[in-house]
């Protein structure tokens, strides 16, 4: 299943685009995924969400969820 | 969520003038007795011998408002807060300016205080926004939070 992930912050940046299109099934699989495309995220601890939450294991993707892969926040 | 969910976001930095309108807004509450007010400024730190101009504030907009609600919900319960209010800079904020503003509101000062000061630390760690820091040769790198 093709699903669009939104991407914020420096993530944003390091894609050059809002959202990415990939084909994962579970938030494991994103951040693997992830992990493949930015290396630069291998020092980095980010956080996904799924509708608008933020998941504390791996969790099953389905269609029409809004994910997100949220790197440290640095509001304030 | 029983609360309905706020705007705290606001573009540009935040006015002086803006926080005397919030404070004088509240002379009517007369159940009052005491205002706590955090303001966060844009300091100039220096990395590397370049020195900060601006941070340059983003967000995913409708999550932090959200967990702003959960918050807000939370503290209003946990110090019989008669009101808060949260207010957010997004955009470039040059250093000196206001980039937060947080303003809690209790019959007595202590509960004030307390919630003033637990809100500013959960929502620098719960509100999914981010600062780039902008330096003086218009190179940037995105800023990281500090422990209170």
């Amino acid at each position: 299943m093709a699903v669009k992930i939104h991407l914020y912050g420096m993530l944003k940046q390091m894609a050059g685009a809002p959202t990415i299109m990939t084909e994962v099934t579970d938030t494991d699989g994103l951040i693997k995924e992830m992990a493949v495309r930015f290396p630069a995220l291998e020092n980095l601890t980010c956080l996904v969400a799924v509708d608008r939450l933020v998941i504390g294991s791996n969790t099953p993707i389905r269609e029409g969820q809004e994910i997100a892969l949220l790197p440290p926040y640095s509001g304030g | 969520m029983n609360q309905k969910i706020k705007n705290i976001f606001v573009t540009g930095a935040i006015s002086p003038a803006f926080i005397g309108e919030k404070i004088a807004a509240h002379q009517s509450k007369t159940a009052i007795g005491g205002h706590s007010i955090f303001l966060g400024q844009v300091r100039a730190d220096s990395r590397t011998n370049k020195k900060v101009v601006a941070i340059e504030y983003t967000s995913y907009e409708q999550m932090a408002l959200e967990q702003m609600t959960v918050i807000r919900e939370k503290m209003i319960e946990k110090y019989s807060l008669t009101c808060m209010h949260v207010y957010h800079a997004l955009g470039r904020i040059n250093t000196g300016e206001i980039c937060l503003f947080v303003f809690t509101s209790a019959p007595h000062r202590k509960a004030a205080i307390d919630a003033c000061s637990e809100t500013v630390e959960r929502l620098k760690s719960d509100l999914p926004i981010w600062g780039q820091e902008i330096f003086e040769d218009d190179s940037f790198q995105w800023k990281i939070n500090q422990p209170a």
